[in-house]
């Protein structure tokens, strides 16, 4: 099996030309293209880490020795805080860190790991986010346009909050688009698996 | 009928269906999320759910984009993440090597001493274990410890720290719980409440009387069998000077015992504590230039990716749970629950033991977030007390780490230990480790008063 899998991948390899191998390198190329923006916004936002850590630890000397400020400290550490896990879904999963059952999953061969990606991408994860996004758009849009502040301690920026469901539901379609065009590429190709 | 017969067993079959799924391998948020969705989509189309309800969906994320107690998760996973990729836990290890090192045994109590003084940090995905692991399993073979007796003391060590308070487990139990508790009425009409600060002091008489039983194993078999845990000879020692003792040993431990303390009494949140120990640790390991702005930016970028993968249990779990319960789910395992003979503890016995069993398949963190909302509001509803059912379901997944063959410390140890220590070993070495879970839960399960003293003594009456 081994040998002809390799006999066929010197044939096919100087045929560029061969249009089914041509689109398998455009969506290769997509996938890699997509994974690097997801990657780009979570090295980014992932300083936010640090932004949190340091509201939070403010939030005591506010409270004890000024007096005030302490309730804008928390709610900005919290806006942080849900910035970096709401981002942090679609980068966590561009590297694979996703927890998988993985009785099975261990042993699997590439071409059987993609379609188990495709599939649970296109039948489990996407109806689910496309149900969250419809929910989440007027709430959003409603929230934006009265400058909406956090309920308790009125302090500004809740809509910021609330508008990251939307970043949420854009990396993460983001990064299901990188999946499936990999999944693709690896189903037709199995030697093209990066694993 | 046959639609009747769907309609009454729709929460048993989306639950199977569940497990089907995730032997799949797709990530374990995302199938809960999609069995969910799946469900609903179906129940509407046969007239059995209201579609209407998963508008809900949109506000339990916000929900949780706005819930402070979860703040403390990333914040704790920082520390986590900092203390694996410095050397000041090997220096603290290095440090008790040559304090107790000279005695029988001195290594593995030092070892899971480490165990308890990282524990804060610990508890996503096995993060500790894999510290402790590698930290004390390569400095207790070389000094000619017996494999079992190794292999048992890293899976106590390692695993430990999840259940002592404020641990991010407990952290996200009281949450669950507390959400649990919420629609509960208790037997006479009375709500129930329950917090994390609770659910913590509840918690502490029971692991310290875990811990008791470890150090009373280790030191049994340092005095019966001293070959299995030698003493390292002094040469072999790690130097010491007063200086050192007192920088990698004494400041931390009162540092750690100021925070616990602090939190416990109420003076700090805990969030707090855990922010203001970032920030020490943060300032001094730069200050010794063991991190390095690079070093940081790997640090942050991990931080986001562990917080990631919890929250996105979470989400998956919510979404699981508010479909399951909509559906009648719930009612379906009050039912089945209610059949149990023993009433309430015949019942909490099956529920504990499905949870030992899920850990064949499925990690600590995720077995808390699927079987606390559908069992626990049951429990509540049969009169049970909610500290006393956290600190039991607690340590049972604590003991899942350890159950062979799957148990995260197990797989863990499997995956580092050199070749010399095989399977065989490892299964031994647990062996009386698990016993000892055994015992205390039993122990728990005969005095429920162990768990619920101290937090009635602190905040009076009903807890």
């Amino acid at each position: 099996m081994k040998e002809l899998e390799r006999n066929r991948e010197t044939v096919t390899a100087p045929q560029a030309m061969d249009p089914g191998s041509m689109l398998l390198d455009a969506l290769d190329r997509l996938a890699n293209a997509i994974e690097a923006v997801v990657d780009r916004i979570g090295r980014v936002m992932a300083w936010l880490v640090l932004v949190e850590v340091f509201l939070l630890f403010v939030q005591n000397p506010l409270r004890e020795y000024v007096g005030r400020g302490q309730f804008f400290a928390n709610d900005m550490g919290q806006l942080s805080h849900a910035a970096v896990f709401m981002i942090g879904v679609a980068y966590a999963w561009r590297w694979d860190r996703q927890v998988r059952v993985d009785l099975f999953y261990r042993s699997m061969g590439p071409r059987t790991k993609a379609v188990v990606n495709l599939l649970g991408t296109v039948f489990l994860l996407l109806p689910w986010l496309a149900l969250v996004t419809w929910d989440a758009v007027p709430t959003v849009i409603e929230s934006v346009q009265i400058v909406e502040r956090f309920p308790e301690t009125g302090s500004p920026g809740f809509f910021v909050l609330k508008s990251l469901l939307l970043a949420f539901a854009a990396t993460m379609s983001l990064q299901a688009a990188a999946v499936i065009a990999r999944s693709i590429v690896v189903i037709r190709d199995p030697s093209r698996s990066r694993a | 009928m046959i639609l009747e017969l769907l309609h009454q067993h729709f929460g048993l079959l989306m639950l199977a269906t569940l497990v089907v799924l995730l032997t799949t391998g797709f990530p374990v948020a995302f199938t809960l999320m999609g069995t969910a969705v799946g469900f609903a989509l179906l129940g509407s189309a046969l007239g059995f759910f209201d579609a209407h309800w998963l508008t809900a969906l949109a506000f339990r994320l916000l929900g949780l984009m706005n819930d402070d107690l979860l703040q403390a998760v990333p914040v704790f996973i920082y520390l986590g993440v900092i203390l694996q990729r410095t050397t000041l836990s090997t220096e603290l290890l290095e440090t008790m090597a040559g304090l107790f090192g000279g005695r029988a045994g001195g290594l593995g109590i030092s070892s899971i001493v480490l165990g308890v003084l990282l524990a804060p940090t610990t508890g996503v995905v096995g993060a500790t274990v894999l510290t402790i692991g590698l930290l004390t399993l390569p400095s207790m073979l070389a000094a000619g410890y017996d494999r079992r007796f190794a292999s048992g003391i890293v899976c106590c060590a390692g695993t430990l720290g999840t259940i002592i308070p404020p641990s991010i487990i407990l952290i996200i139990l009281s949450g669950q719980m507390r959400l649990a508790a919420r629609d509960v009425v208790a037997p006479g009409g009375s709500s129930i409440s329950v917090n994390f600060l609770q659910i913590s002091l509840g918690a502490l008489l029971p692991v310290a009387i875990l811990l008791c039983a470890y150090l009373a194993y280790a030191l049994g078999v340092a005095l019966l069998a001293p070959q299995a845990s030698p003493a390292i000879p002094s040469q072999q020692r790690p130097r010491l000077t007063f200086r050192r003792v007192v920088v990698s040993l004494v400041l931390p431990l009162g540092l750690i015992g100021l925070m616990l303390a602090s939190i416990l009494s109420g003076k700090l949140y805990t969030v707090e504590a855990a922010a203001i120990g970032a920030i020490v640790i943060t300032i001094y390991t730069m200050f010794r230039r063991e991190l390095t702005w690079k070093r940081l930016g790997e640090t942050v970028r991990e931080v986001m990716r562990l917080s990631a993968v919890v929250f996105t249990l979470m989400m998956g779990a919510t979404t699981f749970t508010l479909v399951f319960r909509i559906m009648g789910g719930d009612a379906t395992v009050t039912k089945l629950l209610a059949q149990i003979p023993g009433g309430l503890y015949g019942a909490t016995l099956l529920v504990l033991a499905l949870s030992l069993g899920l850990c064949l398949l499925l990690d600590a963190l995720e077995i808390l977030l699927v079987v606390v909302p559908l069992t626990m509001p049951t429990l509540l509803g049969l009169g049970g007390d909610p500290v006393w059912l956290a600190v039991m379901f607690a340590i049972t997944i604590q003991s899942g780490f350890m159950v062979p063959p799957s148990g995260f410390a197990i797989c863990f140890l499997r995956s580092v230990a050199p070749a010399e220590v095989t399977t065989q070993d490892i299964y031994l070495g647990v062996a009386p480790l698990l016993a000892i879970q055994v015992m205390v839960l039993t122990l728990l399960w005969t005095f429920p008063s162990i768990a619920t003293w101290l937090p009635k003594a602190v905040y009076g009456g009903h807890a």
